[in-house]
C-alpha cells in the first residue's frame, strides 16, 4: 500500500512499496560505514482501462533518500527508527564513499504528470519534475518480517533552487520545515537488496561475501546474488573486459 | 581527524592515499618518489546545498621522503616530528604542504605552509598508516624543551620516575593545524617502457623488487598518453601502469 500527498493534492492509493537497499564498505576501506538507501515508485494509473485494455500511466512519483544515515546494528534494529533531517543529522551522517564520492544530495523527488488526461488536474501542478529536500522525516514502525511501515514528511524545492553557491545563515539552518509537508507519504518498506564490493579473494567471491554481509548485517534468507567482476581496459582497445578473480561488486536479493 | 577553524571535516577516501612513481631511472628504493596525500571537505551542515566541489576543501600532500628500506612497509619508520631547523631544512620530506581553498576546487586558494610543521606515521596496522601531522601558525616558536623527569605515584603508592614529553602536547593543542588519520597503501604508478610484452608483469615486477610490493593488486590501470599527447616525447615513451593496491578510484 502506498499513499501519496504531492503539493497538497491526495494521489490515488496503490499497491507499491519502498524498497530498503544496503551498501555494505569493502572490508579494505574500514573508514566508511554502512548506508541504507531508501527507494519508492508510486504510479498512478487511470481509473479506465485504455482500448488496448491496459490501464495507462498518468502520473508517477520516484523518492530516493540517498543515505538514512541509520547505523542499526542488525537489520531488524530498523524497527522504530526515527530520522529527523536537520543539520545536526547532517553533520553526523555526512560522509564521503568509500573511494571518494559524495552524494548529491540526500532526498530527491521525481514526480511526472500525463498532461491533457481526464484524471490528472487533480493531482497538482505538473510544471516541475525534479525535487530535492533539505527537510524531512521519516519514520519506521515496527519490523514484520522483511517489511517496516514508513512515513515520510518532506519540504521538497524544484531542483534547480536547492543547490546553492554559498553557506547558508544560521538562521536558514534553525528553520527546519518551515509550514506542512508538501510531500507526504505512507507506505510499506521492504528490505529488498543490498550490495558490497569485495576485494580480490579468489575464483568465487560469494562464499565471503556472504559471510561479511551476515556479520554486518545479521541472519536473513538471501534469494539469489550476482557476482559482476570489475572491469579492465588491456592496452590498445577500446573495449572493457570482466577480469573473474580480481576484485568484485556482489548484489544480493532478500527472499521477499 | 582534521582540526582546522574549528570545522567539521570530512576525508575523502580514495583520493586519499600514499602513491609512488617508479621512474625508469630508479634503480634503488631511495629514488622512489613518494607522497601521502589527504583531501578534506567541509561537513558543516551550512554548506549541505553546496555541491561539494565547490565547498572549503583542505589539501595536505607529503612528498619527496624516502624509504631507507627495500620495503613499503617501512613506511612507518618514518618520523619528521619536531625536528630542529637545521635537520629540518637538511631532511628531505620533512615538509608539509598545506592548501585551503575557501570556494572549492580549482578556485582561490592559500598556503598555510607558514609556521613550522611536524609529521609522523604513528603506526601500522597491515595496510593502514596513521599519520600525525602538525602545522603551527606563523610566529608560534619551537616547543619548550622537555622536562627531563616527572614523578608519578600509583595506585598502590609506588612512586614512578618518567620523562615528560611536552613538545608533543605544545604540538598537538598550538597547531594551526593538526591531523590523526588511516591512511591507506596505496597506489604504485610505474612508468614502462613502450616495447616491454607485458606491461603489467612488468610494472609488477618492478614495485616487487623496489619496494616488495604485494604480488596481486586490486586493480591496475594502463594509461597510454602518446595518442593524446604528442608533443610530449616523455609521456610518448613511456606507458603509466597504476596498480592500485586499495580498491580502485576512478577520478
Amino acid at each position: 500500500m502506498s499513499y501519496v500527498q504531492w503539493q497538497g493534492r491526495t494521489w490515488s492509493l496503490t499497491d507499491d512499496e519502498a524498497s530498503l537497499i544496503v551498501r555494505l564498505p569493502p572490508r579494505d576501506c574500514p573508514a566508511a560505514l554502512v548506508e541504507w538507501d531508501l527507494s519508492l515508485d508510486h504510479f498512478v494509473r487511470a481509473s479506465q482501462p485504455g482500448p488496448d485494455g491496459k490501464k495507462d500511466l498518468i502520473a508517477a512519483l520516484h523518492v530516493d533518500i540517498g543515505n538514512l544515515g541509520l547505523r542499526p546494528r542488525t537489520w531488524h534494529d530498523l524497527s522504530g527508527q526515527h530520522i529527523r533531517a536537520d543539520a545536526r543529522w547532517y553533520e553526523q551522517t555526512s560522509q564521503s564513499g568509500p573511494f571518494g564520492k559524495f552524494a548529491k544530495t540526500r532526498f530527491d523527488a521525481t514526480a511526472w504528470i500525463m498532461t491533457g488526461c481526464a484524471d490528472a488536474p487533480n493531482l497538482g501542478s505538473t510544471g516541475r519534475e525534479h525535487w530535492a529536500a533539505v527537510d524531512f522525516e521519516v519514520q519506521f514502525g515496527q519490523r514484520d518480517g522483511l517489511v517496516f511501515p514508513c512515513e515520510i514528511d518532506a519540504w521538497v524545492l524544484p531542483h534547480e533552487d536547492f543547490n546553492r553557491e554559498e553557506a547558508e545563515t544560521p538562521e536558514e539552518l534553525a528553520a527546519f520545515g518551515q509550514g506542512p509537508p508538501n510531500l507526504r507519504v505512507i507506505t510499506r518498506a521492504v528490505f529488498t537488496r543490498g550490495s558490497l564490493q569485495m576485494p580480490r579473494c579468489g575464483a568465487d567471491p560469494w562464499p565471503q561475501a556472504q559471510r561479511e554481509i551476515h556479520a554486518a548485517l545479521g541472519p536473513f534468507e538471501i534469494e539469489r546474488h550476482e557476482v559482476k567482476w570489475d572491469i579492465h581496459r588491456p592496452l590498445g582497445t577500446d573495449q572493457y573486459t570482466e577480469r573473474p578473480g580480481w576484485r568484485s561488486s556482489v548484489r544480493f536479493w532478500t527472499a521477499k | 581527524m582534521l582540526h582546522f577553524q574549528d570545522q567539521p571535516w570530512m576525508l575523502r577516501h580514495g583520493v586519499s592515499h600514499i602513491s609512488a612513481l617508479i621512474s625508469p631511472d630508479v634503480t634503488e628504493p631511495k629514488d622512489i618518489f613518494w607522497q601521502i596525500n589527504l583531501w578534506y571537505v567541509n561537513g558543516a551542515a551550512c554548506w549541505r546545498r553546496v555541491p561539494w566541489p565547490r565547498r572549503p576543501n583542505v589539501l595536505l600532500g607529503l612528498h619527496g621522503f624516502c624509504l631507507a628500506a627495500r620495503s613499503w612497509r617501512s613506511i612507518e619508520h618514518l618520523n619528521f616530528w619536531n625536528l630542529s631547523d637545521d635537520d629540518w631544512f637538511d631532511t628531505e620530506g620533512a615538509g608539509v604542504d598545506a592548501q585551503f581553498s575557501l570556494d572549492g576546487l580549482h578556485k582561490t586558494t592559500s598556503d598555510l605552509r607558514s609556521g613550522d610543521s611536524s609529521w609522523r606515521i604513528v603506526q601500522r596496522e597491515g595496510p593502514i598508516f596513521t599519520v600525525e601531522i602538525s602545522v603551527l601558525p606563523e610566529g608560534k616558536g619551537p616547543p619548550p624543551p622537555a622536562i627531563s623527569e616527572q614523578i608519578l605515584v600509583t595506585a598502590d603508592g609506588t612512586e614512578e620516575a618518567t620523562t615528560a614529553k611536552p613538545e608533543d602536547d605544545y604540538l598537538r593543542t598550538e597547531a594551526m593545524l593538526y591531523v590523526v588519520e588511516d591512511v591507506p597503501f596505496g597506489v604504485i604508478t610505474v612508468q614502462v617502457p613502450r616495447n616491454v610484452r607485458d606491461p603489467e608483469a612488468y610494472a609488477i615486477a618492478r614495485a616487487r623488487q623496489l619496494m616488495l610490493a604485494p604480488e596481486h593488486p586490486e586493480y591496475i590501470d594502463i594509461r597510454d598518453h602518446a595518442p593524446h599527447l604528442k608533443e610530449f616525447r616523455n609521456i610518448a615513451g613511456d606507458i603509466y601502469v597504476s596498480l592500485h593496491y586499495h580498491g580502485y578510484h576512478g577520478e
